[in-house]
């Protein structure tokens, strides 16, 4: 069992080693005094797997390995993104850093969020409401 | 042959990359390693995944006199997002214990 995990462990470690810091703080852009480094959110999976199987061979070999056949396989994907969080600006004046924001996502959660209300709020009311 | 779930482990690691100096200032970025990494091995075959956020939380500063400061990299969006999801919860768990009574007022 403890050699399974190892087993395992190893791509899923190698994988896990792939995910340094760097990949979320970008390269330091330099424009005059200022300096600006781009910070990111990265997201990741991955799958693998592999098989192998032997069995025999429906033939009039005499030796018996020869009547032996095996074969296997493997295969293996993932997907990786990124999201920008926003940026680190670095200046004489400091080190500051400014997120960044989809004004439409909120606004449309805003919306939605007063829809939810108000639709609560008359499913309450009408609860109270005599016939 | 082992159940997957046997070997499913939860991932949770903090990072820090390496000092690269930019000007007067070292800097130093924080991350966080979240995820869940599993499989199954047997004799003729096996598999495994993985799923991972590397989400960056903060920015180490050190300046030419060695005095360090932290700069926390929030996310702002989705801290609102997430607050607006809880309190839209909230909103449904009052407004459904608040029907179930005005029902029962109205039965009454």
């Amino acid at each position: 069992m403890e050699n399974q995990m190892d087993q395992i462990a190893t791509p899923v470690e190698r994988m896990i080693e792939q995910f340094s810091v760097s990949r979320s703080f970008g390269e330091v852009i330099r424009e005059g005094d200022t300096a600006v480094v781009p910070v990111a959110e990265v997201n990741g999976f991955f799958g693998y797997g592999y098989g192998s199987g032997e069995g025999p061979v429906t033939g009039e070999e005499d030796d018996v390995e020869a009547r032996m056949a095996s074969g296997g396989g493997g295969g293996g994907g993932g997907r990786g993104s990124s999201k920008p969080r926003g940026y680190i600006t670095i200046s004489p004046d400091g080190v500051h850093y400014e997120p960044l924001m989809d004004p439409l996502k909120v606004s449309l959660a805003g919306i939605a969020m007063g829809a939810w209300v108000i639709f609560w709020v008359a499913m309450v009311v009408r609860s109270f409401m005599k016939d | 042959m082992p159940e997957l779930s046997d070997m499913v482990a939860r991932v949770d690691r903090t990072l820090y990359g390496d000092p690269e100096r930019v000007g007067a200032y070292e800097l130093q970025g924080q991350a966080r390693l979240t995820g869940w990494a599993g499989g199954a091995e047997a004799a003729q075959g096996g598999g495994g995944g993985a799923w991972f956020k590397l989400e960056p939380t903060a920015l180490h500063v050190r300046d030419r006199d060695g005095v360090e400061t932290v700069v926390p990299v929030t996310d702002p969006q989705t801290e609102a997002l997430r607050g607006m999801a809880l309190a839209a919860a909230a909103i449904a768990g009052l407004g459904v214990a608040l029907t179930v009574a005005g029902r029962i007022w109205r039965a009454r």
